[in-house]
């Protein structure tokens, strides 16, 4: 797998859209608490919204997050 | 473990590579493998009191923070996916002990294993494609009295007239046309570029064994206020054409006018790495 040249960041915009919203999944949009059960799971949902409120323009109506494997 | 530990887990990967041994975590902790050869969970021992939920919420939700644990969080993830097929983690995935970590790989070993499978040889790369308001509704002509009005379609509008002589619309009336058209030649210029954007993501997904589109950037992060962001895409390509993917997407936009398109990558499968239910 090709390595990105050492010293060049992503940016973190990018970065955003991938570690919030992309990557395995272990339980839903649940906030549990840690001193209960097994799993520590942050709502990012509420944190999501607030960085992107607003999309850039009305009308924009594709649904996000959703993706189509085609093999 | 000591009772104020956790584990944040990175990924899930096999046969992880020793080198992932030399990482250091969001907590700056050593990271280390959970599991065997077959399947491992790459994670983490932290402070509970700095990474448990309440601690969290607060920390994600200050910029700098944020940004700080992103970014460390992907730095371990792009070591492991580096050398091995690589399952990235949302952030923020936690763990009250190791025990529960390998309940979770023993719970999922077959979907991770499938997933792992289909990962092998493939790479993800991101597509922004943006378009120039100006260049989308036809510049600015409405200011110039007497001027007719061109808007996409065909439909123009002659606002031109003196309100002082009787001939013609008033000012206000004029104003008000010319207002409507501007915001016609808007919605009209959004829609061109909406569908260049779906366009461009269905060619590149035709060259790519995946697609997704995730929501366009906030222009308050990407600082880019003046462009409309019409597509924000993700590809997963198989290794090594990632070159040729990158200058691909680049000549379909090299004809277009008005229209700028930005390949980011190589990226670990974050975006094709959520389950298909979720």
């Amino acid at each position: 797998m090709a390595a990105r040249m050492p010293g060049r960041q992503v940016a973190l915009v990018d970065l955003l859209d991938r570690v919030l919203a992309g990557g395995v999944v272990i339980a839903g949009e649940v906030t549990l608490s840690i001193a209960d059960v097994d799993l520590v799971r942050i709502s990012l949902r509420a944190l999501v919204v607030s960085l992107r409120a607003g999309m850039c323009e009305p009308g924009n109506a594709h649904r996000a997050g959703s993706w189509e494997r085609t093999t | 473990m000591g009772d104020n530990s956790a584990t944040w887990v990175y990924a899930v990967t096999r046969d992880p590579d020793p080198v992932l041994l030399r990482a250091a975590g969001v907590g700056g902790e050593p990271v280390r493998a959970i599991g065997d050869a077959e399947l491992a969970a790459v994670a983490g021992s932290v402070d509970a009191n700095a990474f448990g939920e309440a601690a969290l919420e607060r920390r994600l939700s200050d910029p700098d923070e944020l940004e700080a644990i992103a970014r460390a969080h992907h730095q371990v993830i792009e070591v492991v996916a580096a050398a091995r097929p690589t399952l990235p983690l949302r952030l923020a995935t936690v763990y009250r002990d190791d025990d529960r970590v390998r309940a979770l790989l023993t719970q999922r070993r077959a979907e991770f294993g499938d997933m792992l499978r289909w990962l092998d040889g493939r790479t993800e790369y991101g597509v922004k494609v943006w378009a120039d308001p100006e260049v989308m509704t036809g510049g600015d002509k409405q200011e110039q009295a007497g001027q007719t009005m061109q808007v996409p379609g065909g439909r123009s509008a002659d606002v031109g007239g003196d309100g002082a002589t009787g001939r013609g619309p008033t000012a206000g009336t004029a104003y008000l046309l010319r207002r409507r058209a501007n915001l016609t030649a808007r919605a009209d210029g959004w829609q061109h570029g909406a569908a260049r954007g779906e366009e461009i993501h269905a060619a590149l997904g035709r060259l790519a064994v995946a697609a997704r589109r995730h929501a366009p950037q906030d222009p308050r992060l990407t600082g880019n206020e003046d462009g409309w962001m019409v597509l924000n895409g993700a590809y997963l390509v198989d290794s090594g054409r990632g070159q040729e993917f990158a200058a691909t997407a680049g000549a379909m936009v090299s004809g277009l006018a008005g229209f700028q398109l930005d390949v980011t990558g190589p990226w670990p499968a974050y975006s094709f790495s959520v389950g298909r239910d979720q």
